[in-house]
């Protein structure tokens, strides 16, 4: 689904990824480890678009087009969602009217009717309980004084919303109580499926206790230098990063 | 210039409304006067700094003479069929496209010629008392060739609930449309005015308008005024409130058309524990330019102003705030906030704003503000990661921006209107 090769990438001239190799097939669920500065977030703002980053080498094939080519909607269009570390507050932008926006220009990009209001909040009632999301929030600014949980936990909501074929997970799990963490491994779980594909970007081990990864990779200084099953995560965290590096 | 208009006068004078009313006359004499020795603003005037009016002054606006009737379809400029609607073409009255309905005993609704006519003693402490008509050329002028608008009289205690919209349509290119409209709200009286200026062709006009409202003990009034003139238009508008005791006015400016706007709010309040609630919205585009100048005048203890403008500017277009708050020494226990915000959607867009605070008393609240920035690149990214295209999440993040001034709007038929007019 996802082939990474040889993917370079810049920000205001410094060099973060240094030759990305990755192939994601889909079905599977692969977790890239790596410490603070090793351009784990790069490469997950890399893949959704971000245009402050420069790719100046290499190829990103995703379902069969060139991923590099497609604007950041149509990227998202096509299956691809990131959820965001920091997720973005936008005040006078209520989250109901912002999550049915995302999901209407998906579906009509893709061919199908724009929902209506009646069934979109039947929709969004049931994946709000799933990803343990009060009501409230619906009619907020999207993230605006939301709680740092509750910002990942409406992250989660938009993935469930919007079904992605290929989900990158930017560090949804860091700063998260067990509980919410559980929450969203539950979300993260409910959408594995063989058609679809999970790369979650953290820094710890500690949510793939609840979401088992079938591929681990350690990205060090803008390089996956090490790739392995979900055993490499547990040694990585007994030993630590530095163990990669020696 | 000075010539031409004094020539203008000196033909049309006996066509004017109220032309036998000698108290009248001399109001016109004194601001012709005034005009013939100063002329239009400069640059040099401290107001006039950021708006260049020599492309008016170089040309000679034609003041209509003989009224006209016209047929014009005016559905398209209602808000409201079950209100009040005052239609002028050209800055004259249309009786046949008017209508009106049951107004409280003592009420006055009327056009402002009418109104000289029936009720000269009525209108005679009223008319030019409020606005300084030598504050510069345009009220000068529109003090000597003040043609037509609305009069309203609101007798102690009436209430007035349907709106009163007064639609100001050009029609004719080069005309110069002097409206003037006159509100005297009296004790524990109150009404809704909506102002519309409208245009039916991309012509050159001169818009000059000026709105005196006397708003007496205990009286609200909402005022709304939706410039939307021809995009070679000219608009010059005032609204002079003054205010007395307890007397509440909310007064909103939405300016989306014009060549050349320049738009004055100005409220003295004069007794203790007036409200004055000031709103504005400004969208242009091209090179549109848009000016928007407000003066709040705390005289006395205990009152409160609240001033909420906001402004879009994209392509070349250029605007400008100035909100002045001046407190008096008697003027205790002032509470004045003000905020200017405005989104730059183009690099080429450019903004002047100017908060400026003169504070003569030791025990108040005031607060102003202002802000220019532009779309938030984080926010547009985060939209078209979810799937929207990169227009749409402009516009969703434009009207996120305005809309917290729309919602202020009380009136349902307005709000609405505001949403096509400033979000589609």
């Amino acid at each position: 689904m996802l082939n990474i090769k040889n993917l370079s990438a810049e920000v205001e001239g410094k060099q973060i990824l240094k030759g990305i190799d990755l192939q994601v097939n889909a079905g599977e669920v692969h977790a890239i480890m790596g410490p603070n500065g090793s351009g784990k977030s790069t490469l997950a703002n890399v893949l959704a678009g971000r245009d402050k980053y420069t790719v100046n080498e290499g190829q990103v094939e995703y379902a069969g087009k060139d991923l590099l080519a497609l604007s950041p909607e149509e990227r998202a269009q096509a299956g691809l969602f990131l959820a965001f570390q920091y997720p973005v507050e936008i005040p006078g932008v209520s989250n109901v009217n912002f999550l049915k926006a995302s999901l209407n220009a998906i579906r009509v990009a893709n061919g199908d009717s724009a929902i209506d209001a009646i069934d979109f909040l039947s929709l969004v009632r049931e994946k709000m309980s799933m990803a343990n999301i009060d009501e409230d929030l619906l009619y907020r600014s999207v993230n605006e004084g939301f709680s740092g949980g509750e910002k990942k936990r409406n992250e989660i909501l938009q993935m469930l919303l919007l079904e992605p074929r290929l989900a990158i997970l930017d560090e949804t799990d860091s700063g998260l109580d067990i509980d919410a963490l559980k929450v969203v491994a539950e979300g993260i779980n409910a959408l594995r499926d063989p058609q679809r594909a999970i790369i979650l970007v953290t820094h710890y081990q500690r949510l793939l206790n609840y979401v088992s990864p079938d591929h681990v990779h350690v990205l060090l200084d803008g390089k996956i230098v090490k790739s392995g099953d979900k055993t490499l995560a547990l040694k990585l965290e007994d030993k630590g990063y530095s163990w990669v590096q020696a | 210039m000075n010539e031409y208009y004094s020539q203008q006068f000196a033909a049309m004078k006996a066509q004017l409304p109220g032309h036998d009313l000698t108290w009248l006359n001399q109001h016109r004499h004194t601001a012709l006067d005034f005009f013939k020795q100063t002329g239009l603003p400069t640059r040099k005037d401290e107001d006039w700094k950021y708006t260049p009016v020599t492309a008016i002054a170089d040309q000679q606006f034609a003041l209509p003479s003989d009224p006209e009737v016209y047929d014009i379809d005016v559905a398209p400029f209602l808000l409201d069929e079950n209100g009040f609607n005052l239609v002028f073409v050209d800055g004259l009255y249309q009786a046949h496209l008017s209508n009106f309905h049951e107004l409280p005993a003592g009420c006055i609704l009327t056009n402002l010629a009418t109104a000289l006519r029936d009720y000269p003693e009525t209108v005679a402490p009223h008319l030019n008392t409020y606005l300084d008509s030598q504050q510069h050329g345009f009220s000068a002028l529109n003090t000597a060739f003040m043609r037509d608008g609305v009069f309203l009289l609101l007798p102690k205690n009436s209430i007035v609930k349907p709106t009163i919209h007064a639609i100001f349509i050009a029609k004719t290119a080069n005309t110069f449309n002097n409206i003037r409209n006159l509100v005297i709200a009296e004790e524990g009286s109150q009404a809704t005015l909506v102002e519309s200026f409208v245009s039916l062709e991309d012509n050159c006009y001169l818009s000059n308008s000026v709105t005196e409202m006397s708003v007496a003990n205990n009286a609200v009034l909402e005022h709304y005024k939706l410039q939307q003139e021809s995009i070679q238009g000219y608009h010059i508008g005032h609204l002079q409130c003054q205010q007395q005791r307890s007397s509440v006015v909310h007064a909103y400016s939405f300016s989306r058309g014009g060549r050349l706007v320049r738009s004055d709010t100005n409220s003295d309040l004069q007794a203790d524990g007036a409200e004055c609630n000031l709103y504005g919205l400004y969208m242009v585009k091209d090179r549109q330019h848009v000016d928007h100048h407000t003066a709040i005048h705390h005289l006395k203890p205990h009152c409160t102003s609240r001033e909420n403008y906001k402004g879009v500017i994209a392509d070349k277009a250029h605007a400008v705030f100035n909100g002045k708050i001046i407190v008096a020494q008697d003027a205790q226990k002032t509470d004045a906030m003000q905020s200017n915000k405005n989104l730059l959607l183009s690099k080429e867009a450019q903004v002047d704003t100017k908060p400026q605070l003169e504070v003569y008393a030791d025990d108040v609240k005031c607060a102003h503000g202002a802000t220019v920035g532009q779309l938030d690149k984080d926010a547009l990214f985060y939209l078209r990661a979810r799937g929207i295209d990169e227009a749409s999440a402009r516009d969703l993040l434009v009207r996120a921006f305005v809309i917290d001034v729309i919602e202020q709007v009380k009136l349902t038929a307005l709000k609405a209107k505001l949403e096509q007019f400033f979000i589609e």
